[in-house]
């Protein structure tokens, strides 16, 4: 479990930190920094490792995903993870079990690449940079295009996966092109079944067959034999079928969740809650960001032990953060203050 | 001054907000930092009024504005801790005089202070307005308590209403309140007048200090560094 993580020059956040909890759940205005956070977790396992994502006509990297997500019109390159883009080092410093796991994104002088370094004992490739000597990497990016070369591949923190809206057609891309290997794990009757109980039609299985005209499309079974495409369900079954095939396909530690209540309505966010239970309960990690109180309410009382709820902002680009509790967060809304935006009061 | 409102789904945030596109004062803000709150004890229209006054408080001050749920008057001094938090340096309540005498409405107010552990180590004001100086444990804050009311309106129970019944007088031709209740006169209006005399408060600046003499007070106090 990763207990710490430190933050410095990445994206929107110049500097700050912030303790996790087996279920932390970052509450805030837009902009506040949450996504960054997330983000930030992602890349710790390792930015160049495949993740369950596709685009492209290939299997996306970690720090690929963080590219799609942040694509603005044509531009390139992955000069948008250092701080206002022209910060000259990135870090993620994460704690786990008392050992600090550092990652750093180095801009070179003479260069147009971002290298990565970590403090840790691996195999790395040791590159020269003008103003900076010798700095042992194990890959760089692209500043202006998306050019990058990973030296090795491995794990530096437990290995984790991050949900979003906006990659729920990656994913869906990803089901098709490794549809093969992923119906011989024999997930999807699991995951079928599962979602029956979150509309009022009960799916037997999962499966990717033509569909009129000829091309391949994702169908939920059901009992009666008959199959309905998944994109004609609502986008909150969708969403919820798509990452949990994701997540038994990948087997992370680590569930990083961006706008977790985005498409549910309460009866999903309670099933998924359940589900987040079970996963505490097998000892995951769970961070998840959201702008709804229900949804912290409802996640966050799943196992109030383990839950650690935050209030954040940025002030001048540094990290502001509260701990509270849900029931300071009643006790707020009782005098008439909404903490999702008073932060600015309460930070 | 801006307002902040601390709960933007409030009935006091959409009032706030009507009121501002109807007669354009641009005073609500949803961003910026602020050491100041303003407690609106007793809703509305105190609070659309609270607007138009902030926008003749000339400056870029950025103060949240909160109507607390479920309270009125006097015993929103019982929930005045859970406001103070560490940036808030300065809390001004609003409140009808309604039939009290002021005297024991102030005296009241400390009793509620010093039953919530709050000491006062200074006092100042006038008739209808008290700075009290206040300290929490290790917190200084100050508490601005400004009472709605007007002597020269006649009515058993004092209320912002006194205010708007003496600006529709001022503003408008052959006004002459029929009934002894500045609530009722203020509502027998009828909403196009209400809004004009609104738009003229904003507009006659001079008119609305005379009108309004103890919240303009009180709001230099809010607005103090």
């Amino acid at each position: 479990m990763i207990n710490r993580i430190k933050i410095k020059n990445l994206k929107g956040i110049k500097k700050g930190e912030l303790d996790l909890f087996p279920l932390t759940i970052l509450l805030g205005s837009n902009n506040s920094g949450k996504t960054t956070i997330l983000e930030a977790l992602f890349l710790a396992s390792n930015p160049f490792r495949k993740v369950p994502y596709f685009d492209k006509g290939k299997n996306l990297l970690a720090v690929e995903v963080l590219q799609l997500m942040h694509e603005t019109l044509k531009a390139e390159g992955f000069a948008f993870l250092l701080h206002r883009y022209i910060a000259q080092e990135a870090e993620i410093d994460c704690n786990v079990n008392s050992e600090n796991y550092i990652l750093k994104f180095i801009k070179a002088f003479d260069k147009p690449y971002i290298y990565i370094s970590s403090n840790r004992k691996i195999p790395k490739e040791n590159i020269d940079i003008r103003g900076k000597g010798i700095v042992p990497s194990i890959g760089h990016l692209s500043l202006f295009n998306n050019e990058l070369r990973a030296y090795f591949d491995l794990f530096l923190v437990d290995k984790s996966l991050l949900i979003s809206p906006n990659l729920i057609k990656f994913g869906y891309n990803y089901l098709e092109k490794n549809w093969a290997s992923i119906i011989n794990m024999g997930v999807c009757r699991k995951v079928a079944e599962e979602s029956s109980t979150l509309s009022n039609e009960s799916y037997k299985d999962i499966t990717i067959e033509p569909f009129l005209g000829g091309k391949l499309s994702i169908y939920a079974y059901l009992e009666d034999g008959t199959r309905i495409r998944l994109g004609d369900l609502g986008e909150g079954i969708q969403s919820y079928i798509i990452t949990r095939i994701l997540y038994e396909v990948e087997g992370p530690s680590i569930i990083l969740w961006d706008d977790v209540e985005s498409h549910f309505n309460p009866k999903i966010l309670f099933k998924i809650s359940n589900w987040f239970g079970d996963l505490l309960d097998e000892g995951k990690q769970i961070v998840l960001t959201t702008h709804s109180l229900e949804a912290a309410r409802i996640i966050g009382e799943i196992n109030e032990e383990k839950a650690g709820i935050y209030l954040i902002n940025l002030d001048k680009n540094i990290l502001k953060t509260k701990k509270i509790t849900l029931e300071e967060i009643e006790e707020f809304r009782e005098v008439g203050i909404d903490v999702r935006v008073a932060d600015s009061m309460l930070l | 001054m801006k307002l902040f409102p601390l709960d933007p789904t409030s009935r006091t945030a959409s009032n706030i907000s009507t009121i501002s596109r109807k007669i354009k004062i641009n005073v609500v803000v949803q961003s910026g930092f602020f050491d100041g709150i303003a407690i609106i004890s007793n809703g509305s229209p105190d609070d659309i009024v609270f607007s138009i006054l902030s926008f003749h408080s000339d400056g870029k001050e950025i103060v949240g504005i909160v109507k607390p749920p479920r309270i009125t008057r006097i015993a929103v001094l019982d929930i005045i801790k859970t406001y103070l938090q560490p940036r808030i340096k300065k809390m001004l309540i609003l409140m009808d005089q309604e039939e009290d005498n002021l005297n024991d409405i102030f005296d009241e107010c400390k009793r509620r202070l010093i039953k919530n552990n709050i000491s006062i180590t200074k006092e100042e004001g006038e008739l209808r307005l008290k700075v009290y100086d206040c300290k929490y444990v290790d917190r200084e804050f100050k508490i601005i308590l400004v009472i709605n009311g007007l002597d020269e309106i006649n009515v058993k129970k004092h209320c912002i209403e006194d205010h708007l019944i003496k600006a529709a007088c001022l503003f408008l031709k052959d006004f002459k309140p029929k009934v002894n209740d500045s609530k009722k006169a203020w509502e027998g209006l009828g909403k196009r007048q209400q809004i004009d005399i609104l738009r003229m408060l904003k507009e006659r600046e001079k008119e609305a200090h005379l009108i309004f003499s103890q919240h303009f007070k009180g709001l230099e106090y809010l607005e103090m560094g």
